[in-house]
């Protein structure tokens, strides 16, 4: 082999090398305790894509960054377990007295094993002595930890229901709740359920969903224990519960200093005499009477490229009741003109305010959906046309039973399909 | 042309019309109250989750709007898909042995875009009840909506793994778009980052060595627990786990845990943490610590993280889902 033969060998080898580095950034753990900087040459080519901004002049210096100490407090005065030893996979309230000694008691966060909030139910399925931890702390900079032991024993003859709690995943405020087993019961079964905030109802199958959307809120966190009354066949029943907690937004956005109320309302607006009207309740969560003056509209486009408007009214233009006593609760119904909103328009957020505590002002926010009626209003980036012809004919006639023009949600079909109507 | 090829002329040209004209549904996807650089926070169950409950927080999960409501980019890790690896004899595959170390100490998906319908209702990532927005003040959106954009653009650049070590350091995020080998960082790190490689650095906290060690006691206890109880943390992973009940790798897997979160060390799987976690000190945010400007309690207290000079985030909003639904249109 010539001597300029294994010199283009060497350069294109090198160029490998060179081009693996400038690409990759793929090197072992260790190598990487060192300084960014000093990380040779990957993420050259970064400045071909990266935001305007001049990163490598950035790089952390952890001394210069303003830290705040997390700080342990007395707050867990006691733990009390409902019941100690328990059987596997049955459900055992623990309730913690705890004591703020930096604010209020209701600015206390819970965590008591693995689930949010106080009291909450615990349960464990493998026998032995069980350990879990339970976690206070305030709305900021203080916490306590306690570890808790509890005896689980075998009983293998005692008819156990485990009922599921966890947040829904798309409706905000609730909670889906679900019987994941049930032992020594004979189907069918009724399920009656309590949802700890004094609704109830009775189901044939073990889920339910419900809103805690009219909680009253005077602390930073709501918990509710969820209890289920299972009836087989033949009269036997077994009762279960599960905890649930929720922030409370609404009560937080206070304490920052801009108070929101909680609004319901309906999700999607209906046309008549050329209006769109919406029915929504508004609850005054706080001890201060409300009076809304204003009312801001913020009117998004059918097609999202366009930016959105926004026009501000007085409050009495669209709602005829502005004034809301300390604590009350007011459902009324929204109208907004088309003249308002304009054409082409698909979603409008709607936000009263008003007056509060002589130095803020409170706000409270209603977003509604107006339904496109016509292909132009199509939006060409984000809606998608359906092509699947099974979901077409299942649309189809779902519209029969919903009736024709109106919008069709996923939980609509999902529902009808429980229903055994699709 | 005969009577019949006319008819059914006729009525093709009809059929096709009809079709061509009969309209259409058109699915509209869901969008959130978020407008691009807030910051969206996220109450769940799991194994990540219970890292930020180690700190008392009560939203566990926190990813960042990258433009007006349609998509959130956030770092997450599916533990459920960290492979299990096993001990062997004879070239047999016998008990379960750990965790893939690589994989649990730089987790994937890491740092990733979702649209709010995948984000809520495939992969649920996020969860819409016990959901907040964090935005900046009214009286402070026009001044800091520029910034926020800013960083939402710095977000949707950043690449990177999740890092359950990032608990104990925050400080492990490059500027860079491909992912580094122990290099990344867990979800309200990422958001901080995005703040500071815009030009913001906000407040991070300090958590003294006595209150790690009880993080750590109390991070194994609950992986424990997870394994043994089927508690959901772990998804499909269970299944696999499960098996490990009994034969004291259980024990060993919540080891391997809490090495990874204290020391990075992902291969060992024995008590190591147990008597050095005392003598850390952690640096890492939560999403809870976002809140609460400046804020003074009833009582005089103080016991906000942030000040108005840290944060654009000056106000908390319920977060609200505007339904994804389907339309028909003529």
């Amino acid at each position: 082999m010539t001597r300029k033969n294994l010199l283009i060998i060497a350069a294109a080898i090198l160029a490998i090398i060179l081009g693996i580095a400038l690409t990759r950034g793929q090197k072992d753990p260790a190598a990487e305790k060192r300084p960014a900087k000093s990380r040779g040459y990957a993420g050259l080519l970064d400045f071909l894509t990266a935001p305007d901004s001049n990163p490598e002049s950035k790089e952390v210096n952890p001394d210069e960054v303003p830290s705040y100490e997390i700080e342990e407090a007395k707050i867990i005065k006691d733990v009390i377990i409902e019941k100690d030893p328990v059987c596997s996979g049955e459900d055992f309230k623990v309730t913690v007295v705890g004591h703020n000694p930096n604010g209020p008691d209701k600015h206390l966060v819970y965590r008591i094993g693995d689930r949010m909030g106080n009291p909450a139910i615990l349960r464990f399925n493998q026998p032995g002595t069980r350990e879990f931890y339970v976690v206070a702390r305030d709305e900021g900079k203080h916490i306590d930890h306690r570890v808790v032991q509890v005896q689980v024993r075998e009983c293998p003859e005692k008819p156990v229901v485990v009922l599921k709690a966890r947040m829904h995943n798309t409706a905000p405020e609730s909670g889906i709740f679900e019987v994941t087993s049930q032992k020594g019961l004979a189907e069918p079964c009724t399920y009656e359920w309590d949802f700890g905030d004094g609704k109830k109802t009775t189901t044939n199958t073990g889920y339910a969903t419900h809103s805690y959307s009219d909680r009253v809120q005077t602390e930073l966190q709501s918990s509710y224990i969820i209890s289920i009354k299972v009836t087989d066949s033949q009269n036997k029943s077994v009762d279960a519960r599960a905890s649930i907690s929720f922030p409370n937004i609404h009560y937080i956005s206070r304490l920052m200093g801009q108070p929101i109320l909680p609004v319901t309302a309906d999700k999607f607006a209906t046309w008549s005499g050329g209006t769109y009207e919406v029915k929504a309740t508004i609850k005054n969560i706080f001890e201060s009477q409300v009076e809304f003056d204003e009312a801001e509209l913020e009117i998004k486009p059918c097609d999202s490229s366009y930016p959105p408007t926004v026009k501000v009214v007085a409050a009495r233009e669209i709602m005829d009741t502005t004034a809301l006593s300390s604590l009350e609760t007011l459902t009324q119904t929204m109208r907004m003109s088309k003249a308002l909103l304009g054409p082409s328009s698909c979603n409008v957020l709607v936000t009263f305010s008003g007056p509060f505590d002589k130095s803020s002002r409170v706000t409270a926010k209603m977003y509604v959906d107006i339904p496109p009626t016509s292909a132009r209003d199509i939006d060409p980036a984000r809606d998608k046309t359906v092509t699947d012809r099974a979901m077409v004919d299942k649309l189809n006639k779902a519209a029969q039973i919903l009736g024709p023009g109106k919008p069709i949600t996923p939980e609509d079909l999902e529902r009808l399909e429980r229903e055994g109507k699709l | 042309m005969r009577l019949t090829t006319k008819v059914v002329t006729v009525m093709l040209v009809l059929l096709f019309s009809t079709a061509l004209f009969a309209g259409q549904w058109v699915y509209k996807p869901m969008s959130i109250n978020a407008k691009k650089g807030d910051v969206v926070l996220s109450g769940g169950e799991g194994f990540i989750h219970d890292m930020l409950a180690l700190l008392g927080c009560y939203w566990s999960h926190s990813g960042m709007a990258v433009d007006d409501g349609a998509n959130i980019r956030h770092n997450t890790m599916y533990v459920s898909e960290i492979p299990i690896e096993y001990n062997y004899f004879l070239w047999i595959k016998t008990t379960p042995k750990r965790l893939n170390p690589t994989r649990l100490s730089n987790g994937l998906p890491g740092i990733l875009t979702e649209d709010i319908d995948t984000t809520y209702n495939v992969t649920k990532n996020f969860n819409a009840a016990g959901g907040a927005i964090l935005k900046p003040a009214a009286a402070n959106e026009a001044a800091y909506r520029g910034p926020l954009n800013a960083a939402a653009d710095v977000m949707n650049y950043l690449k990177g793994y999740y890092r359950v070590n990032a608990y104990m350091n925050m400080y492990q995020l490059d500027y860079v778009n491909y992912f580094i080998t122990g290099r990344g960082n867990h979800c309200s790190g990422t958001n901080w980052y995005a703040n500071y490689y815009s030009g913001k650095a906000m407040n991070v906290a300090s958590i003294p060595p006595s209150l790690v060690a009880t993080c750590s006691n109390s991070l194994y206890t609950s992986v424990v627990n997870m394994v043994r109880d089927d508690a959901g943390g772990f998804g499909a992973f269970i299944i696999d786990i499960e098996g490990l009940f009994g034969t004291g790798a259980d024990e060993k897997v919540a080891n391997q845990i809490v090495n990874t979160f204290a020391f990075d060390r992902s291969t060992d799987t024995s008590s190591y943490w147990r008597s050095r976690v005392g003598s850390l000190t952690a640096v890492a945010n939560a999403p809870d610590h976002l809140l609460l400007q400046s804020y003074t309690n009833p009582s005089s207290r103080n016991p906000g993280v942030q000040t108005a000079s840290s944060s654009y985030y000056g106000q908390v909003d319920p977060l609200v889902i505007t339904a994804g639904y389907y339309y028909w249109v003529d």
